[in-house]
């Protein structure tokens, strides 16, 4: 490594050498100049890699280089997908009718021009897009048929409804009910359904659609909208409420609890209360009335919800889930006199319960930044000698030995920090003590603070606290620390060979679909094979077609969920954990825009680079263009709809839309655009900018400019007062380390 | 202790002959309340502190009841618990950009003076003009800059601060010895005529400062300074405001700007701690970092992300060395040196 970064600097002398001139300097890092025609490899490479702007604009040169025309039939069929990931319907479209027509794949580019057509709700391609999706069954492999028949038959549907072929749209959606009626679009077409039906003026076979929506399925998308009509209905006489008994109300109401759905599910629990005043119904229904009322912040009603129980039964087995409730919601109005009296009550009726476990600690946390800080410590004190090992006494320990060290007895710190390392060894603090540990003793004890570093580059190589570290032990001179668990990466299979699996069904399908860039096709025939479910390669395949074809989401599930070892403790040494690993964990897709983006920014010449926004956007979104958070922040950079618009307004421009923070492009340059804003509110420190784009720049700026200035980054981070943000900056930070390692020697 | 400097006349201080007082001991600065404001120590909340002597001459001293003079130096002498740091200023006002922080005892020109802001012009290793608080400078300059510019002088070395209590006395800054110091017992000056006596490791002669090896050695005391723009002190740091204060302390002064930077000093090609290299990102960007050990590669930055942090160059892959750099008081051709001023 010596050689090889001499090797780099002599090249970056000679270089500068003949440039003396301080304005002439670095030149040998920007992009190569392209003089030669881009192949499809190179194309697909882009796409790969995510780069999905590089990529389509590589595929329309190939095109109209009129190159060999299976080449143009690839190229477009490539183009279509892309342009359709990039949500660019009507170009999409034009790609595709051309591929629709060519030699390859052609069923699949009907498929997806079906696709653009509907998502793009493109008026004037719906005719052909109908007759398409009717025939295009008929023309599929058996093999393939069933991976894609539900989503066609949806199309009909949708396509007939927005031609305004209502009873035709409304029979489809009933034959498609028929025969998928638990399929994962069954939802959506029930809705669609009702809808037609309803006005078709068969008001009867809607309400008994409209019902199912919100009884069977409240957490759909539909299912509150669904109720509006269901209420609409009944108020005409029309239909009848379908008869719970008070218990199914409880059950229904906590299915609208997890569905969010709040005010209905308190509704639901009055009902059940005046059906069942008193009983297993009635303390069951007031729990999970309390609970509604404490999301909703009625925070008095859920106490007193609380208070009803605690009198009509007073050793009902519920009480410690409607205390936790009315002791969530009494924090807020800072009502001490009742939260301790919760805490003294379900520690004498519940000693040894769980649930008494977490109010204590809610009561131990509250009194720490409430009461006082040696009322809250006593509390915690009591309860890591009192609570089984688990992730209260864990939390309970790292709030304790941070109250130590802020008090100024770092030595109690220390001690508190041995205790969850010794008596806790699952901790979910492990990374977090080691760490501290180490820091704490490394002027006593050397040798021990040593230790515990490089147990956690062992452990953690690949972590915020393990990149902390890794700089303890390089001050330190220490050197050959093993980082990683040295395990070796199952084999990959290289996809590329569709004989490999000869009684594998789907097997030779899928490995030419991938061939083609049609990744998310591919995927779906991957799945469909009951052998590769048990094969890690073939898992691992299967998350990297996903991540490419822009469902990040399902592919970070299969790598958590077969690769933890690895995520967490997994070597960066590309003879044990080959590179495709880290690229399917740590995506980078939209790396060109995220590139321009920030060189046409205010961020522009400053040390914010592209890695830094990309470890913003996975811990964000995850690179999920199509997310939404409950709050309604959307898309990439998880932008507020009154965010983006400000920006636009102080540009004088048009607010886009909430449809355009969905396309990529334009939410990377919304999003670089306001991080630009709060660093330059931070004077130039992305530190506290990256925090505030999470909590928010008063309060950061609130943290920040108190802070002692003498405060280290590190134990300042310990120190934010939300946990979300906390967490939030660690990650990123942490994740910015293995995007400059990851990509950094690809960069072009 | 240290401070209560504002406005502290002569009260409470001895003449005549000072008996050798205790060593002033430098701790750790963790901090033991990292959240919350830092407390403003009083005016005279450290007379009392048997653990530094000091003693009052009738040098310039900070004086809010008189005016600053036009034409007149002066010496930073910022508020106490701000280690006598001013921060210098684009514009007459907190809410304007900083331009770097000038350290306690930097002479300084005044040229204006407007709502309580001075403008100055400050010397090295700073060289720059700007606004600092008028409260921030000390009045009475003859004998100041008699002693600032006559006598031998030392620099503080201790990084992030030599911490007197809850004072800290910047890396970096430059004082005259007091009157009666010996040679290993280093009694300096302090801008307004109390005198502090310092430990042996915590200051070097100046000139010439630091060998470079042991001013980097030293500068790993920054490590976790929080990275701020126009930052230079144990405050905070921004990547070019470390590598001048590390190379100051080692009696070089270095251009503030990257690109002039990475066109000072020597072209070297080995590595050697105290040499600067400078990367380059994609986008051209330049990132100045200072070796500490050529062995393991491991250099020394102020990173907005992670503040002040060591790094080593195989981490830093993925950027391209522009240039490496290498500052030397004798002998330098581009970069000037501190015994040139």
């Amino acid at each position: 490594m010596r050689r090889l970064i001499a090797a780099t600097i002599v090249a970056g002398l000679a270089a500068t050498a003949c440039n003396h001139a301080t304005e002439e300097v670095p030149t040998e890092h920007g992009l190569p100049a392209q003089n030669v025609a881009p192949t499809l490899e190179e194309a697909r490479r882009l796409a790969d890699d995510g780069d999905l702007s590089a990529a389509a604009s590589k595929l329309e040169e190939i095109v109209s280089a009129h190159a060999t025309d299976r080449d143009v039939d690839e190229a477009e069929l490539l183009l279509g997908r892309i342009r359709l990931q990039q949500r660019r319907h009507v170009d999409a479209v034009a790609a595709l009718k051309s591929a629709a027509s060519g030699s390859v794949a052609p069923e699949y580019a009907k498929m997806l021009f079906v696709r653009a057509v509907v998502d793009g709700n493109l008026a004037q391609f719906q005719e052909e897009a109908l007759g398409i999706a009717r025939d295009l069954p008929a023309q599929l492999d058996p093999e393939t048929k069933p991976l894609l028949a539900e989503e066609l038959s949806t199309h009909v549907v949708e396509l007939l409804l927005a031609r305004g072929r209502l009873a035709e749209g409304a029979e489809a959606g009933r034959s498609h009910l028929r025969a998928w009626p638990t399929g994962k679009r069954s939802d959506s077409v029930r809705w669609m359904t009702a809808d037609a039906l309803d006005r078709l003026g068969d008001q009867a076979g809607a309400f008994e659609l409209y019902d199912s929506i919100w009884h069977d399925t409240p957490s759909s998308p539909w299912a509150a909208r669904a109720n509006e009509r269901l209420e609409a209905l009944a108020s005409r006489g029309i239909g009848r409420p379908r008869a719970l008994t008070a218990d199914a109300r409880v059950a229904f109401a906590s299915s609208l609890q997890r569905a969010g759905l709040h005010e209905s599910a308190v509704r639901e629990c009055n009902l059940a209360l005046a059906d069942a005043p008193a009983g297993e119904a009635a303390e069951s229904a007031l729990v999970a009335l309390a609970r509604s009322l404490r999301d909703l912040r009625r925070n008095r009603e859920c106490a007193a919800a609380a208070d009803r129980l605690r009198t009509m039964s007073p050793s009902s087995r519920h009480l410690p889930d409607a205390a936790l409730a009315a002791v969530g919601a009494l924090r807020r109005t800072k009502a001490t006199g009742e939260i301790q009296e919760w805490a003294r009550v379900v520690q004498a009726r519940f000693p040894r319960d769980e649930r008494t476990a977490q109010i204590l600690y809610d009561v131990a946390t509250y009194c720490m930044s409430e009461v006082s800080r040696a009322e809250g410590e006593q509390r915690l004190e009591a309860l890591v000698a009192s609570a089984p090992a688990g992730p209260l006494a864990d939390d309970a320990l790292w709030k304790l030995a941070w109250a130590r060290r802020n008090a100024g007895d770092t030595a109690g710190a220390v001690s508190r920090l041995s205790a969850i390392l010794t008596e806790h060894p699952k901790s979910g603090f492990r990374k977090a003590a080691l760490y501290w540990y180490g820091r704490f003793i490394a002027e006593s004890d050397r040798a021990k603070a040593v230790e515990s570093w490089q147990s956690l580059l062992r452990e953690a190589p690949n972590d915020y606290y393990g990149h902390h570290a890794a700089e303890e032990l390089l001050n330190l001179g220490v050197r050959d620390s093993t980082m990683g668990n040295g395990m070796a990466f199952p084999p990959i299979d290289s996809f590329d060979d569709p004989s490999r699996h000869p009684d594998w069904p789907h097997y030779p399908t899928a490995v030419h679909l991938a061939r083609l860039g049609l990744d998310d096709f591919a995927a779906d025939e991957l799945r469909a094979i009951p052998q590769a479910a048990a094969e890690p390669s073939m898992q691992f395949v299967l998350a990297r077609l996903l991540a490419r074809s822009g469902r990040p989401a399902e592919a970070r599930k299969i790598l958590r969920a077969q690769f933890e070892d690895f995520l967490t403790a997994g070597s960066r040494d590309p003879s044990l954990v080959p590179p495709e690993f880290w690229h399917a964990c740590y995506p980078f897709n939209h790396r060109t825009t995220i590139v321009r983006t920030l060189a046409d920014s205010r961020l522009a010449g400053t040390q914010l680079d592209e890695y830094l926004v990309a470890s913003l956007i996975r811990m964000e979104s995850g690179f999920e263009p199509d997310a939404v958070s409950p709050v309604g922040a959307i898309g990439l950079m998880q932008l507020m709809p009154a965010t983006a618009g400000r920006i636009a307004s102080d540009r004088g421009l048009a607010p886009p839309t909430r449809e355009d923070l969905f396309d990529p492009d334009v939410n990377i340059h919304y999003g670089v655009d306001e991080l630009g804003r709060l660093v330059h509110r931070f004077g130039g420190d992305w530190f506290p900018a990256i925090c505030a784009y999470n909590a928010g720049e008063e309060a950061v700026s609130g943290w920040w400019e108190k802070a002692r200035p003498d405060v280290k980054q590190d134990e300042f981070i310990e120190n934010i007062p939300y946990s979300d943000t906390r967490l939030y900056i660690k990650q990123i930070l942490g994740d910015y380390r293995n995007y400059q390692w990851i990509y950094g020697q690809s960069s072009d | 202790m240290l401070a209560a400097i504002v406005g502290g006349g002569l009260v409470g201080c001895r003449v005549g002959q000072p008996q050798p007082p205790p060593r002033a001991a430098a701790r750790s600065i963790l901090p033991t309340a990292p959240l919350g404001p830092a407390p403003r120590p009083a005016d005279n909340a450290f007379d009392a502190d048997e653990r530094v002597s000091m003693e009052r001459k009738p040098l310039g001293r900070r004086d809010s009841r008189r005016a600053p003079v036009v034409g007149d130096w002066a010496l930073v002498m910022g508020p106490w618990d701000s280690g006598g740091i001013a921060d210098l200023h684009a514009e007459p006002s907190d809410a304007s950009r900083r331009l770097r922080q000038l350290l306690l005892g930097a002479t300084v020109a005044i040229e204006a003076e407007k709502n309580g802001w001075c403008a100055v012009r400050s010397r090295a290793p700073d060289d720059a003009a700007g606004w600092v608080r008028c409260d921030d400078l000390t009045r009475g300059s003859d004998l100041v800059r008699e002693r600032w510019e006559s006598d031998p002088k030392v620099v503080v070395v201790r990084a992030p601060a030599l911490v007197v209590g809850p004072c800290h006395v910047p890396f970096g800054a430059v004082l005259p010895f007091a009157e009666g110091s010996a040679a290993d017992d280093a009694r300096v000056l302090l801008p307004d005529g109390r005198w502090l006596e310092l430990q042996a490791r915590d200051e070097a002669p100046w000139p010439p400062g630091l060998p470079a090896e042991a001013a980097v050695r030293a500068a790993r005391g920054f490590r976790g300074i929080r990275y701020a723009d126009g930052g230079n002190s144990w405050q905070s740091m921004d990547d070019i405001g470390l590598i001048r204060l590390v190379l100051w302390s080692s009696g070089v002064i270095a251009p503030r700007d990257s690109n002039a930077l990475a066109s000072a000093g020597d072209l070297a090609s080995d590595f050697r701690a105290g040499d600067v290299v400078v990367f380059a990102d994609r986008r051209r960007a330049l990132h100045p970092v200072l070796v500490v050990d050529p062995e393991t590669g491991a250099f020394l930055e102020a990173s907005p992300s992670r503040g002040v942090a060591l790094d080593t160059l195989e981490q830093r892959h993925h950027y391209g060395v522009a240039m490496h750099r290498r500052f030397e008081v004798a002998g330098a051709r581009h970069g000037s040196t501190a015994s040139a001023e």
